[in-house]
């Protein structure tokens, strides 16, 4: 199942993103502007901050793992073919 | 409470379904090793053993106590895998090509396959497990008390138990009995241990339903409204804005260092690693195994702190919850998820502990003392005996640890974060290998050392609290009293938390060290190759790096070293090729080889001084390195090879000009020399034909002139033989075939015989010709006639172009060093300083002509003597007149 839109590049480029961002919104000081004493439903701001950001982290790293296995199994189909193009006959 | 004898019977049934899936695995595995047991899944769940007890039971109280602070420990984790594709994949990337067996082993082989950094490497590790495995002995302990304490869970977790050592101790005897049964069965290539690792899968999956099945009751028994969760929660959830400092970054920096430098986890996720696959799911499955672990820690947190008496101890809220509210099947599940995730992680990390003693503690040392004489049995069993005697040792110095500490009562995060601590300092030199080229083991070890040394001062050996090494006065003063060297307040930075500051320090002092040190030391010609391999692992490298190490070695030793250590079977494998051959000396690709299986057992650095042993000598081609060394170096050879080329071609270019040019020369030459035969032909042809024709045509010619004519056609046809002669002698010597014999004669006599035949041509002339001669005994090897003819050319030539009134010609000849030399001297007009040289090309003559000659007779006179190996040049002279030397060298 290719997925026409996987630009590789673009892909390792995200996954190379992916730390710092999630280091960024988990660390001060960006993580302070949500130790608000605020509560949303009951739940404390901070508490629905926290776990939110890393099941977004978990989700983007499926995502990214996805994109990364057929931009480089594209990458393995390509090589084979360019193999069996120029076949080694001795 | 629960019965003791329930618990042990349920404990034993599970540890018996342990061994049932560990031997399953270890069976499975060995008829297909990429099986199921391979699959991201496992690996996924086998790396989970980064949660331990402290996580089971630790982090509850963690919330309890702190908020949302025990969410760093796996924030950072969460982090550095989502963020694989920057660090984890090269490092796991590395670890597979490189057959790396464990964290020592790596930062040993990045340096040069380094011993006494892998040796030093090792100690760290195991100083810092110390406090982790004893962390894991003190949970299993408490947990055990707890929920078999006669008076109830409640009573228990409200009082201060002193803790069972005699617990402690069959645990760990348990422990170190599954660990070597399962762990260290053979000494195996890459050091995968499949049957652990479906033990240590299902462990995880039962921690973690244990940890949400008390999670979900907790919540469900709470009519399930997020309100009333989380109603009457402690203000450091409320107000969590204190958590968010300098505490809490350093939390999620060691969380994140440890989840790699950890040795266990480096077993895990880089030793065990098979594939790209396995850390590519793992990216996100781990990550999302964390966050489900986490996910109901603040819920069981905050119902604990509500319904259970106060002063009960947080970090068992997990089994007293279930047991106050008369759970009992519940409390057992849950008794069991902190079972399995404190004896998977003992297991694991004695596994991976006791690899890196054997490589680079016992083998170092054994291989210097008791190994060299040792059978090829011995070997293989000295070191498994090494590696189960190495899992006793760090069990129980984990045990000792605990029984040294365990009166001081820290929480279970605490002990926890002093081993992060240390196993931190691994960070810059890991890093700082797989990234930075100069990076030298110089720089590794003092980091390093400085690192660790902080770190014992400032964390692990106040820990003890006053009990080891270190009097409670030196925690509270400062050894004598020297109040900047407190511990827990170095150079008086005291607004930190010891951890926060001890952190600080030690990681801080160990980059700086790492850094300075690696720039000014230099790394050794080995250190540059793996430094290389190590950091272009991603470049794809073929034979390239082969040819930068030769060495030699004779193949029957190199086999003998194989069997010893692989085992005689995998030795026969390894040298079916060779032996067919006949080789006695082995390739270069074949040492690398056993190198790199060796290394797949022992470790790179004990590998390489058992091949070391046995080879003869070796080279690093330092300019196969620095070809090796860096892409900019390589494009710049390469550049430097295209220019290299083109000036070949333009030098090429040249030459072909020259060339051109000669032949161009050559070619009017012969033109020249061709219109000048003919020229030369033409005259006295032209004098045959008319003759001839007189002769023909007119009938009534007198005799007398008749006579006279055909004297003249007579003459003119010598002359031309003479001229055809002369040319074909030119042509003949010119083309290098000299058609005479070599044979050894007198010079003078030669010239004595030249200047009788000229006598006739003299006396004719009215010159007078005088022979002068040295004492002789001059002997010259070649062909006497065309000698002869060389001086017979000059004398004639002296008497035809003398004009002077009363002409002389003297030849005179003498032998000085070796060299004889003729000269022909006349008194005539001489040859002018420019014709000098002239005069010698074919057809020139002299200025005047008196007497009609071809003009080849000087140049066949130089061929000659140039055949001789001699010189011939008209030479200066002081009185008026020609005077004609040759040289000759003799033998």
């Amino acid at each position: 199942m290719r997925r026409g839109t996987a630009d590789p590049q673009g892909m390792r480029d995200a996954a190379s993103l992916l730390p710092v961002a999630a280091a960024i919104l988990l660390l001060p000081p960006f993580i302070v502007v949500f130790a608000a004493p605020v509560l949303i439903a009951g739940i404390p701001l901070i508490v629905v901050y926290v776990f939110g950001v890393w099941a977004a982290i978990v989700l983007c790293a499926w995502l990214l793992a996805r994109n990364l296995a057929t931009v480089e199994i594209d990458a393995g189909m390509e090589e084979k073919a360019e193999a069996r193009s120029s076949p080694d006959r001795r | 409470m629960l019965h003791v004898n329930l618990v042990v019977i349920v404990c034993l049934a599970y540890v018996l379904i342990l061994f049932g899936v560990a031997f399953a695995g270890d069976r499975r595995a060995r008829r297909d090793p990429s099986g199921w047991l391979s699959s991201p899944l496992i690996y996924t769940l086998s790396i989970s053993i980064y949660c331990t007890s402290w996580t089971f039971f630790g982090a509850v109280g963690s919330a309890a106590t702190s908020g949302m602070e025990f969410v760093t420990i796996y924030l950072g984790p969460t982090i550095v895998f989502a963020g694989w594709w920057v660090f984890l994949r090269k490092l796991v990337t590395v670890g597979r090509v490189h057959n790396i067996t464990s964290i020592a082993d790596l930062i040993s082989a990045r340096f040069g396959k380094n011993p006494a950094l892998g040796a030093m490497v090792t100690l760290i590790a195991l100083v810092a497990a110390a406090p982790y495995i004893a962390l894991q002995l003190k949970a299993l302990t408490a947990s055990f008390q707890v929920v078999t304490f006669p008076a109830g869970a409640v009573v228990a977790a409200g009082t201060e138990i002193e803790p069972d050592y005699a617990i402690a101790f069959w645990l760990a005897v348990g422990l170190c009995v599954f660990s070597i049964m399962f762990g260290v069965r053979n000494i195996d290539v890459n050091e995968r241990h499949h049957g652990v690792i479906a033990a240590i899968a299902l462990e995880a999956v039962v921690k973690l339903v244990a940890l949400l099945a008390v999670g979900i009751w907790v919540v469900a028994s709470l009519s399930g409204v997020p309100a009333d969760v989380f109603a009457n929660a402690p203000v450091s959830l409320l107000n969590p804005e204190p958590t968010f400092g300098a505490r809490w970054v350093t939390l999620c920096f060691l969380a994140g260092a440890a989840v790699i430098c950890l040795p266990r986890q480096f077993q895990v996720t880089v030793v065990e690693n098979s594939s790209e696959r396995q850390i590519r799911t793992a990216s996100w499955l781990f990550p999302l195994y964390l966050f489900l672990i986490c996910l109901f820690v603040v819920p069981i947190a905050i119902a604990g702190l509500n319904r259970l008496p106060a002063g009960s101890d947080p970090d068992l809220y997990v089994l007293t919850l279930p047991l106050a509210a008369d759970q009992n099947a519940l409390a057992l599940l849950a008794f069991l998820g902190g079972f399995s995730s404190a004896t998977s992680m003992v297991i694991v990390a004695s596994i991976a502990l006791s690899t890196m003693i054997s490589n680079h503690l016992v083998m170092p040392l054994a291989l210097r003392s008791i190994l060299p004489a040792a059978s090829a049995q011995n070997v293989r069993g000295f070191i498994l005996k090494a590696r189960r005697a190495s899992i006793v040792f760090i069990v129980f110095l984990g045990f000792l640890y605990f029984r040294l500490s365990g009166s001081t009562s820290n929480a279970l995060a605490a002990i926890g974060l002093i081993s992060f601590c240390g196993v931190g300092q691994f960070l810059p030199s890991i890093v700082g290998g797989l990234y930075w080229r100069s990076a030298t083991h110089g720089g590794a070890i003092v980091g390093l050392a400085a690192g660790f040394a902080i770190w014992a001062y400032t964390l692990f050996l106040p820990s003890f609290g006053g009990f080891l090494l270190m009097p409670a006065s030196v925690i509270e003063n400062g050894p004598f009293g020297v109040a900047w060297l407190k511990p827990y307040a170095l150079f008086g930075l005291d607004q930190f938390d010891p951890l926060v500051h001890a952190t600080f320090w030690s990681v801080g002092i160990n980059t700086v060290l790492f850094v300075v040190v690696s720039m000014l030391s230099e790394p050794t010609p080995l250190a540059r190759l793996q430094s290389t391999l190590f950091i272009d692992v991603f470049r794809r490298q073929t034979e390239s790096e082969l040819r930068v190490i030769r060495r030699t070695a004779r193949l029957a030793d190199l086999r003998r070293i194989a069997e010893r250590v692989l085992g005689p079977v995998e030795a026969v494998q390894l040298f079916d090729g060779e032996a067919r051959g006949r080789a006695v000396i082995a390739s270069d690709e074949l040492i690398s080889l056993v190198e790199q299986r060796l290394a797949a057992n022992v470790g790179a650095a004990s590998a390489r001084s058992l091949v070391s042993r046995v080879v003869t000598s070796e080279t690093i081609g330092v300019e196969e390195l620095k070809r090796l060394a860096d892409e900019t170096e390589q494009i710049r050879a390469y550049s430097a090879e295209l220019e290299r080329k083109s000036r070949q071609v333009e030098a090429t270019a040249a030459e072909l000009a020259q060339a051109n040019q000669r032949l161009r020369e050559v070619d009017t030459q012969k033109d020249e020399f061709l219109s000048q035969v003919s020229h030369e032909v033409r005259t006295p042809m032209a004098s045959i034909r008319s003759f001839s024709d007189i002769l023909l045509t007119n009938r009534d010619i007198g005799e007398e002139e008749k006579l006279r004519f055909l004297g003249i056609i007579q003459n003119e046809s010598l002359r031309l033989t003479r001229l055809l002669d002369g040319i074909l002698d030119v042509s003949q010597m010119e083309s290098g075939k000299p058609a005479w014999e070599a044979a050894p004669f007198d010079p003078d006599a030669a010239i004595d015989q030249a200047i009788e035949s000229c006598e006739a041509l003299a006396r004719a002339a009215g010159v007078a010709l005088t022979r002068t001669r040295s004492i002789g005994g001059a002997v010259v090897v070649g062909d006497r006639d065309r000698f002869a003819q060389v001086f017979i050319n000059l004398v004639s030539n002296a008497v035809k172009y003398n004009t002077s009134p009363k002409p002389t010609v003297t030849v005179s000849s003498s032998l000085r060093k070796g060299v004889y030399e003729a000269r022909v001297v006349d008194n005539g007009p001489g040859v002018p300083e420019s014709e000098r040289e002239r005069i010698f090309s074919k057809f020139a003559r002299g200025p005047t002509l008196r007497q009609g000659g071809a003009g080849l007779g000087l140049a066949i006179s130089r061929q000659i003597i140039e055949q001789f190996g001699g010189q011939i040049s008209c030479a200066d002279t002081a009185k008026p007149g020609a005077a004609f030397v040759v040289r000759i060298p003799c033998t």
